[in-house]
């Protein structure tokens, strides 16, 4: 028997870029960080984030702090307004003390950093004829001082509107012919409705942060390392062709861009779901989402993977090393991210120009999804468009794969790949 | 591994192959030019050169990752333009890098390439577990690449290269990088590999591996074939004692 003899045929097509795809999903399982990416992100990210957006609730309401406030008054101030600001709990209201002279012509704002302890507000009152000024001092560099304000200006509208009612009284004219209408909000949307305004805020920003983020540390570790470890012409001498490489690393990068949205979007959705339990919504919200939608955004959440894989791979092939690498794809990423910024200040409406830009129709079409009213015009186009780029990007990264130069040049670049082939 | 041993048969034959890069200048870099060997089974071929005589990219071609720009050549009886797949299924390609993925063990490289040659069921494990304890890696199989010696590494990666039984071995400076004891160990084997009746192609600068090992050599400079032939008929040829000064000579001599 001679060597090579007895061997069967090489593995062939989808069976050979789905052993290459089992070998990256085999080294990528034995990564620590690839994981901390993929597990723990969705784990931790959301949870904390809630603590932080509570904490900032609590301190936006001033529920949190015990901190005591004083504010200092003038003596012109009516005795109302001075016993309902004393009225608030922790509220001190002190006249101006004696020590700060000159009180008509010191800046209250030199006078209100000089004294110690310094006021929280100092409140001036100054009648001037038919409309009489309030002026409210505070530093606005503080939350206390910004919050102190606040409550200031509640009370003293409060007193203006009694006053204007006690006056009105007094000349005998009906207050209610002076307040002809008086505003009631309802709430009407249902629980799946609030729910899917809320989620449609969320998940397009998720969407579109945590797939390239997913697609990031893929690339980088399927392509960039494949080069700084010097396999890649391990590969390149194994029986598999090019196209079966480009299927097998294509399909690691998607799969685990998809793994990484997927289980972000359920880690949310399980944090949102908690926070509704607690905040005693539970029964209040539920989620409506109909098959046609759901289709529809799926479709769109793997037409989005494939391009940005397909860019991202097409972008790093060149990179030498890892730090090459993500200098290469951190622009890839932050477009993405710069459009899930735009996503949440974009119009209610998902028309048909946002329909045809990449990044953002992705947003649009899963928001739209989300509340309900997907038309199809702007679904089609939003669908075509993604499907231009997704295949567009393929024939592009695929052009770069298959130039042998890009493995084995010092320092290949896309831009002399392109001319070569041109 | 064994093997009733078919000497003689032709294995590598290569007919005026050349390789052209387009320079930054704008003007072609011949990297190879006209270069012509034939290898047969049982025999180790040296390609013998400085950094940038072309080895690595006469290499390349002959494991099909680099389309020649000129000539023809066919490994194991298949061209290696036209038959580019049958090419790499009939090849052991190893480079200096060993080429291993770290994170996979032993056994998960030797069994994975011998998947992607078409081997599975009994005869894979057959193979896998066979060819780890011709290289003594049996006991670390199931340790990860990267927690293995550069040694170790070296022999997982000439282990990957034969699971699949390939008439043709192509070594492209395997023991740079090596310390003594484990280039010694990978030249045993090389020699042991040619003895099962491969043919087996193997560039270096190292002369005392040559003189061990090859049983033709062949001295490239500038792209191109300075002299060919046994070490005997070398020394003849340039009427040198050693092989360093017949080298040197080659290589300095023009044309």
């Amino acid at each position: 028997m001679t060597p090579g003899s007895s061997n069967p045929s090489p593995l062939r097509g989808w069976r050979a870029s789905a052993l290459l795809l089992r070998k990256e999903l085999r080294e990528a399982s034995r990564d620590r960080a690839l994981l901390a990416q993929l597990i723990l992100v969705p784990l931790f990210l959301y949870p904390l984030l809630g603590m932080v957006g509570y904490q900032i609730y609590l301190v936006s309401r001033g529920v949190s702090e015990e901190r005591s406030t004083t504010v200092w008054v003038d003596e012109e101030l009516p005795a109302a307004v001075r016993d309902s600001l004393e009225a608030r709990p922790r509220w001190s209201v002190t006249p101006v003390p004696p020590e700060v002279d000159g009180v008509g012509d010191r800046s209250p704002r030199v006078a209100m950093l000089t004294a110690e302890p310094a006021p929280d507000a100092w409140l001036q009152w100054r009648e001037a004829g038919a409309v009489d000024t309030v002026i409210i001092h505070y530093d606005a560099s503080s939350e206390h001082g910004r919050r102190t304000q606040r409550a200031v200006a509640s009370v003293v509208r409060d007193y203006a509107e009694a006053e204007r009612i006690h006056r009105a009284a007094e000349l005998g004219w009906d207050e209610s012919a002076l307040q002809r209408y008086v505003i009631q909000r309802h709430e009407v949307s249902s629980g799946s409705e609030f729910a899917g305004w809320i989620l449609s805020l969320v998940l397009p920003v998720v969407l579109l942060i945590m797939l390239p983020q997913g697609a990031y540390y893929a690339t980088l570790d399927t392509i960039v390392a494949e080069r700084e470890r010097g396999t890649w012409e391990t590969l390149l001498t194994s029986p598999l062709d090019h196209g079966e490489i480009v299927v097998g690393k294509f399909a690691y990068v998607v799969l685990w861009s998809l793994a990484a949205t997927v289980l972000n979007l359920m880690g949310m959705l399980v944090f949102l779901w908690a926070g509704a339990q607690i905040l005693g919504l539970g029964s209040a919200v539920s989620l409506a989402w109909n098959l046609p939608a759901f289709l529809v955004s799926v479709a769109a959440m793997v037409l989005f993977a494939i391009a940005v894989a397909a860019v991202m791979i097409l972008v790093a092939l060149p990179a030498r090393s890892y730090r090459e690498g993500q200098a290469a794809l951190s622009p890839v990423y932050l477009v993405s991210a710069v459009g899930a910024m735009l996503s949440v200040t974009g119009g209610e409406s998902f028309g048909l120009t946002q329909a045809l830009l990449p990044v953002l129709n992705v947003a649009g079409l899963l928001r739209s999804a989300l509340r309900g009213d997907l038309s199809a015009g702007p679904v089609g186009v939003a669908l075509l468009s993604l499907t231009v780029l997704a295949a567009v990007s393929v024939a592009l990264s695929r052009r770069v794969l298959r130039d042998q130069q890009v493995y084995f040049e010092a320092s290949p670049s896309l831009r002399a790949i392109f001319r070569r082939r041109s | 591994m064994e093997h009733s041993v078919e000497r003689g048969s032709l294995r590598v034959q290569v007919d005026a192959l050349a390789k052209t890069y387009p320079g930054h200048d704008g003007e072609a870099v011949h990297a190879v030019r006209d270069l012509s060997f034939e290898c047969h089974a049982g025999e180790i071929f040296g390609l013998l050169g400085l950094n940038g005589a072309g080895k690595t990219t006469t290499l390349r071609m002959l494991a099909t990752s680099l389309t020649p720009t000129a000539g023809t050549a066919t490994v194991a009886g298949h061209d290696i333009v036209r038959e580019s797949r049958e090419v790499r299924q009939s090849i052991g390609f190893l480079s200096a890098s060993t080429g291993l993925y770290h994170r996979l063990t032993a056994a998960e490289i030797v069994r994975t390439f011998g998947q992607l040659h078409g081997l599975e069921g009994d005869l894979l494990e057959e193979r896998v577990r066979r060819t780890l304890e011709t290289f003594g890696i049996d006991r670390y199989a199931d340790m990860r690449c990267e927690k293995l010696s550069t040694g170790m590494k070296q022999k997982v990666g000439i282990a990957r290269c034969v699971v699949h039984d390939p008439p043709v071995l192509i070594l492209d400076e395997p023991t740079s990088g090596l310390d003594v004891l484990a280039a010694d160990t990978t030249l045993d084997f090389v020699e042991t590999l040619c003895a099962q009746g491969r043919c087996v192609i193997f560039s270096t600068h190292i002369m005392s591996e040559v003189e061990r090992l090859c049983d033709r050599i062949a001295i490239l400079h500038a792209g191109r074939i300075r002299a060919v032939g046994t070490a005997d008929e070398l020394r003849e040829e340039f009427s040198e004692q050693y092989l360093e000064k017949v080298f040197l000579r080659a290589v300095s001599e023009e044309g």
